[in-house]
């Protein structure tokens, strides 16, 4: 049987009618969904801090030898998380920075683990452990990374870095989670990154706290 | 519309392909074995059929669009898989755009190949984003992993997983054109 051309013009017509139709009320759906969602999210200056560096920068990190080792950290200050002033400097006390950003799966990983680890085992007293949230975006997952750290019991002090990363950039950073590991003299023993395993991590309060890497 | 109101539209636009596909692999397999079913199958598919290829392309086209906006507009920058699943989507609209018009088979056929391996990278993509150490990777490479999730809808629809709708209701569409449209080989 041969279709009628006039039947099948009509099936076409109601066929395209009836997607746009559907496109249309999903883009009415879609603004009322929208509508307020996201006006909670604090503004990156909420989030972020006016970072002041005194001293060199340390050289970028490179994945042959690191040019850092032995070079004394500048100075860092800036606000931290609990809205109070802190500063990051050569001070003679040893130190392991943690590097982390809120939309960073292997960072939403690690530092739950850690924060688990220095709850139990408590904060060492003769070596700092420093946290540094960065490159923090408002238009990327997990924000606000204040809301993130409170939420998994990240119990360190912890410097909100500037909106451009000033201070992720002045320790020569490239990935994150990274570690800093200073000295008592405030020369850098160490720098790593990834996910690491607690045990690693204790081996690294351990280098900084002898000045030298096992 | 700001960035959160359109990409929710793109992720109800990926649900509705969800439900499009899901419902065509129901009606497919079940009307093997349930006579109504396969009539509702035949009925459906006769008045999908003549359009379901020009459909196709509208989808791509859709989904091409989409694509630029979340680049060029809300500023989400493409990664290594988010490119390799354009390569796959862009040449789609003309590909298929092409094959609506010439109703030429070698079109039709290599647009779903291509609709192919497209879903094949969203579904690797999807991968990387829930198990980052896919990638043989501990640590964020902060210039653009594959791994961040730019955007997530309903809890489970990122950009890669609105690309695999896309890309399978393609699929089906063309599949719906091969049994009802008449094709030049």
């Amino acid at each position: 049987m041969t279709p009628n051309p006039k039947s099948a013009n009509r099936g076409a017509t109601v066929l395209w009618v009836g997607v746009l139709a559907v496109v249309v009320v999903l883009g009415v759906v879609a603004v009322v969904l929208a509508r307020g969602k996201g006006d909670d999210k604090p503004p990156i200056e909420d989030e972020t801090s006016a970072i002041t560096v005194t001293g060199d920068p340390l050289p970028a990190q490179t994945s042959t030898e690191d040019p850092a080792i032995g070079e004394t950290i500048p100075t860092v200050s800036g606000t931290a998380v609990d809205g109070t002033p802190i500063t990051i400097e050569p001070d003679g006390k040893a130190k392991v920075i943690v590097f982390m950003a809120h939309w960073c799966p292997h960072c939403q990983r690690e530092i739950p683990l850690l924060a688990e680890h220095l709850a139990e085992t408590g904060l060492p007293d003769d070596v700092e452990i420093i946290g540094v949230a960065t490159n923090t975006a408002t238009n990327l997952d997990n924000y606000p990374p204040t809301s993130w750290l409170d939420r998994v019991g990240w119990d360190v002090p912890t410097l909100l870095d500037s909106p451009e990363s000033e201070a992720y950039a002045t320790f020569g950073m490239s990935s994150f989670p990274s570690f800093l590991v200073v000295d008592a003299d405030g020369k850098v023993v160490v720098r790593t990154s990834g996910e690491l395993p607690v045990e690693t991590f204790d081996q690294l309060v351990e280098a900084a706290r002898s000045g030298q890497v096992e | 519309m700001d960035t959160e109101t359109t990409t929710t539209f793109f992720a109800l636009l990926a649900v509705v392909a969800q439900v499009v596909v899901g419902a065509a692999v129901v009606l497919a397999v079940v009307g093997r074995f349930v006579p109504a079913v396969a009539r509702v199958r035949s009925r459906l598919a006769a008045f999908v059929g003549p359009q379901a290829v020009a459909l196709a392309a509208v989808v791509a086209l859709v989904c091409t669009l989409g694509s630029l906006y979340l680049s060029e507009v809300a500023d989400f920058v493409p990664c290594r898989l988010c490119w390799l699943q354009r390569f796959a989507m862009y040449p789609l609209v003309v590909v298929l755009g092409a094959a609506a018009l010439t109703r030429w088979r070698a079109l039709r056929i290599a647009g779903a190949v291509m609709a192919a391996v497209g879903a094949s990278i969203s579904i690797y993509h999807m991968l990387i984003e829930r198990f980052p150490e896919l990638e043989n990777s501990t640590s964020c490479d902060p210039t653009n992993p594959c791994s961040l999730i730019w955007v997530e809808h309903f809890g489970y629809l990122t950009i890669p997983a609105m690309a695999l709708s896309g890309f399978a209701l393609i699929l089906t569409l063309l599949a719906i054109a091969g049994t009802t449209t008449e094709e030049h080989p």
